[in-house]
């Protein structure tokens, strides 16, 4: 058999690919509390928390191209909304999840207004701005917050079942609820993306003035994308709150927000893999480098690398899969039935970027 | 009856009067064709049509309601769709999918919708297949998963105009169509829109340098020069009319 | 009422860092239209490279220098390797660039250095008992003496601009870079310049401060946030407005600070974060910078 297999888009062998590849992540998913200690688990979580956070960004800047240096914000509105409110007036955390997530696309929306009638680098002032002003805000109302000291003692009870008994037991949950948030925020940007409003935000992004003759609402689609951007990076927040137990603001500045950038950068932007491929590295890399030597030295790795992936792979760690799987199976799109005639399914070469694309998947043309 | 009526049209940019008491109207199921030197206002009035600019005065009625009421956004929802001079293309979307933009109007799927993936599936294949419908119909089918970069120019605006006709415009505003298009371009050109004005009953507007192209395909031709209409009529009348010919090639020495 | 002068003063005296600071920014704006979040980062480097000369054996003044000649020739091949490559509207790629060129700078300082702040001996005598008094507040020496260069800095730029051909094509060239391309002008070499301009400002700031502050890997960050908003508010193509700009934040912030009582220390810079904020919604291009005008 040639390489590489062509399959027609909707036939079985397409359900057969994509339902095999549900279920090799879902086999992979539950062996992970089996195969490594709790440490480790509860390390895998922190790295799927920060994935989180960064499919809200890559939504925001990856898809819809707009540009955001303080998205740390955002999260940091999340987290501080669960931590005060478990803390402060014992909340059920669910509760302060949804509370707090209502109240980032409430920030987003005020945020993404101005934010329609700026580009580029204003827009990237603009959010930097909100960015650093955060942990100033938590600082001066420490009544609330705790202030640079700090807020502690948030954690979240698993439901008492045999499972998630026992010492490890807390870790197990957090491991789950945040891989079940993971694939909600996921599942959330895929909808949007494949739909008519995924193609505006593109269209947005692609060519402003002629996205809006054809009848796209700029301002809505912009303020509500920036909305739920920030929604998404408020569930990360609130899951690391009770994950991490402790939160200060330092935790929740310009650092983290820069740590999101590198690791949609890694990733790849505007692709739905890239975010917890991003999050993995910028989370373990520092990680294994301080096993190693200085801490400093990551900081000089990440800032090469980050130049490095701007000029040599620019589809970051996500493009570099899809290349390799598009040299084993490529999915050929067909015309709709229906339609009077159609193209031949033609067999293309691999890294054709017209064969197989899922729509809207990362093609950047920057 | 869809008409386009635009009355006493003005619009000033700081000290410079773009626009002066503009008057043309476009009958449903005209070809009009809008000509006059660089300068003399035409894209400006296309913007004011298609709203990208506010006039200082003037009226512009389409279908018996104001347009000058409607955002830019919402002239696609009205039946008025335009293309752009130097295309208006989303490079990284492919030719099915710009066409498929151009439906917007006609979908239904919001945030929540899409979100929840209500109805999503049953839109998107119907979208899908108009869109892929209106590709055939300007024989662009073989392309419909192609990138809508890196082809021949003709090709793009080919495709801008499936994308404009996806929204099932009743006005079409084209803005130079013609453009950076080889002899054989304009001509298969001119037959695609004449082909679209007979198939699908609608109005066109066409702003175009190409004088044998306006001048061949046009019901009525309107003149202009600095902000001004000069005249109009049917292309005959107005490639003889003095100031027009003036206008063009200056006045003997 | 000399509390009030001393405040203002106090003002002044970080206003005129935050304003020397958006020059470079200014500088290098007019070349690239791009934002150089690495700025601080860089001067932050110059400094420690002075500190490097001056440990090496070259009096004060003559590490400052060479600091300054170093800068200005790494602002050059920063341009050169990382930004021209990229193009002329790769937004979002230039500002990850600069990005990730901050976290190097950042790191590296302290790779080579050590986390420990560095002591940099100052140009001026910088003892308690040295000032000028002015209306019973002080006047140190080396505010002013960061004064008097921000002045002369202006001064030869400003001259630079105005009156020398060169100045004129990078004029040109911030205007519109495709006419004063065709007019023979050396656009990248131009841009170049913007950088290098920008490097040795920034160098020179890194210098004076760092007597006061100390040299550590942190000095310039928070410089670096009002410096932006001072460009901001001054328009970032506008030398003059980003100085003039800077100086008002400074006074402004430091007024509020020290007379409303809710903001207190922790929200200091807020006041500045709020006023950019403002500005960018009511007149993003600033008070002095000029509207840049699109065609559809």
């Amino acid at each position: 058999m040639a390489l590489p297999v062509h399959i027609p888009a909707g036939s079985r062998a397409d359900i057969g690919w994509r339902v095999g590849r549900v279920v090799l992540i879902a086999l992979l998913v539950f062996a992970t509390p089996y195969l490594v200690p709790s440490f480790r688990l509860s390390q895998i979580t922190g790295a799927l928390v920060l994935a989180i956070a960064v499919v809200g960004l890559n939504l925001l800047s990856g898809f819809a191209g707009q540009i955001s240096l303080g998205h740390a914000a955002f999260f940091g509105i999340g987290a501080y909304t669960t931590g005060v409110m478990t803390v402060k007036w014992e909340t059920a955390v669910p509760i302060t999840l949804v509370v707090g997530m209502v109240l980032c696309f409430v920030v987003g929306v005020l945020v993404g207004l101005p934010a329609l009638r700026l580009q580029g680098m204003y827009l990237a002032l603009v959010t930097l701005a909100v960015g650093v002003l955060l942990p100033s805000l938590i600082r001066r109302f420490d009544g609330l917050t705790g202030g640079s000291s700090g807020l502690f003692g948030m954690e979240w009870e698993p439901p008492g079942i045999a499972y998630f008994a026992g010492r490890g037991g807390e870790t197990v949950w957090l491991y789950y609820v945040t891989v079940v948030a993971l694939v909600l925020a996921c599942v959330v940007v895929w909808n949007v993306m494949h739909s008519r409003i995924g193609r505006a935000v593109v269209a947005l992004r692609d060519n402003e003035a002629p996205a809006i003759m054809t009848g796209i609402n700029r301002a809505f689609v912009r303020t509500v994308v920036f909305g739920l951007s920030a929604s998404i990076a408020g569930l990360a927040g609130g899951i690391f709150a009770v994950q991490a137990g402790i939160l200060t603001p330092e935790a929740v500045s310009l650092l983290l927000t820069i740590n999101l950038l590198v690791a949609m950068i890694i990733g790849g932007r505007a692709s739905y893999w890239g975010p917890v491929f991003g999050a993995f590295v910028i989370y373990f890399v520092p990680v294994w480098t301080s096993d190693l030597s200085q801490g400093p030295i990551s900081g000089v790795l990440f800032g090469a690398l980050v130049i490095l992936l701007v000029f040599v792979m620019p589809n970051g760690l996500a493009g570099g899969l899809t290349s390799l799987v598009r040299r084993v199976v490529v999915v050929v799109p067909q015309p709709p039935r229906g339609a009077t005639e159609g193209p031949s399914p033609v067999p293309v070469e691999p890294g054709d970027p017209a064969a197989g694309n899922p729509p809207l998947e990362a093609r950047l043309v920057r | 009856m869809s008409s386009l009526v635009i009355d006493d049209l003005s619009i000033r940019f700081g000290g410079i009067k773009a626009l002066d008491g503009l008057t043309l109207s476009v009958e449903p199921g005209q070809i009009c064709g809008l000509i006059g030197p660089n300068g003399a206002g035409k894209t400006t009035l296309f913007n004011c049509v298609s709203r990208v600019y506010q006039p200082t005065s003037g009226t512009i009625t389409w279908d018996g309601s104001d347009l000058l009421a409607v955002p830019a956004h919402g002239i696609a929802r009205h039946g008025v769709s335009r293309t752009f001079q130097n295309l208006g293309l989303f490079p990284s979307m492919t030719f099915l999918e710009n066409t498929m933009v151009g439906a917007h109007p006609y979908g239904r799927t919001g945030f929540v919708r899409s979100i929840l993936s209500w109805g999503v599936r049953q839109e998107e294949r119907r979208i899908r297949r108009e869109a892929y419908e209106l590709l055939e119909f300007l024989d662009l089918g073989h392309l419909a998963f192609e990138p809508a970069a890196g082809q021949p120019f003709g090709t793009l605006k080919r495709l801008e105009l499936a994308r404009a006709l996806a929204a099932r415009p009743r006005l079409l505003l084209l803005d130079e169509p013609a453009g950076g298009l080889t002899h054989a371009e304009v001509d298969e050109l001119a037959e695609t829109i004449r082909h679209v004005r007979d198939e699908k009953g609608l109005s066109v507007l066409l702003v175009e340098h190409h004088m044998g192209m306006v001048m061949g395909i046009s019901d009525t031709v309107v003149a202009m020069n600095f902000g001004k209409k000069i005249t109009e009529g049917t292309p005959a009348e107005v490639r003889r009319h003095p100031e027009v010919v003036s206008a063009y090639l200056g006045t003997r020495a | 009422m000399e509390l009030l002068i001393a405040r203002l003063i106090d003002g002044v005296n970080y206003g005129v860092i935050y304003g020397f600071l958006a020059l470079a920014l200014v500088c290098v704006y007019r070349g690239t239209h791009h934002l150089n979040l690495a700025q601080g980062e860089m001067a932050m480097f110059s400094g420690f490279i002075a500190y490097a000369l001056h440990a090496a054996g070259l009096p004060v003044i003559l590490a400052i220098l060479g600091a300054v000649a170093v800068s200005f020739v790494a602002g050059g091949v920063v341009e050169r390797v990382l930004i021209r490559p990229l193009g002329a509207h790769a937004d979002y790629s230039i500002l990850l660039v600069t990005i990730g060129l901050f976290l190097m700078l950042n790191a590296a300082a302290g790779v080579i250095w050590g986390g420990d702040p560095l002591a940099f001996p100052s140009l001026v005598p910088d003892r308690p008992d040295d000032y000028i008094g002015f209306f019973g507040t002080r006047l140190r020496y080396l505010p002013l003496l960061i004064l008097g260069v921000l002045l002369a800095v202006m001064g030869g730029l400003f001259a630079l601009f105005r009156y020398t051909r060169l100045g004129l094509a990078m004029r040109a060239t911030a205007s519109n870079p495709e006419s004063a391309r065709l007019l023979g002008i050396r656009v990248s070499g131009i841009n170049a310049l913007g950088w290098m301009l920008a490097a040795a400002v920034g160098a020179l700031i890194a210098t004076l401060i760092a007597p006061t502050t100390t040299l550590t890997t942190t000095m310039m960050f928070n410089f670096l946030i009002y410096a932006a908003a001072a460009a901001t508010l001054g328009g970032f193509d506008s030398p003059l407005g980003a100085v003039l700009a800077g100086i008002v934040l400074g006074v402004v912030e430091n007024l509020v600070a020290s007379y409303v009582g809710f903001v207190g220390s922790d929200l200091k810079q807020a006041v500045a974060l709020v006023i950019l904020l403002v500005v960018l919604m009511v007149r993003p291009t600033g008070f002095f910078g000029s509207k840049r005008v699109e065609r559809v």
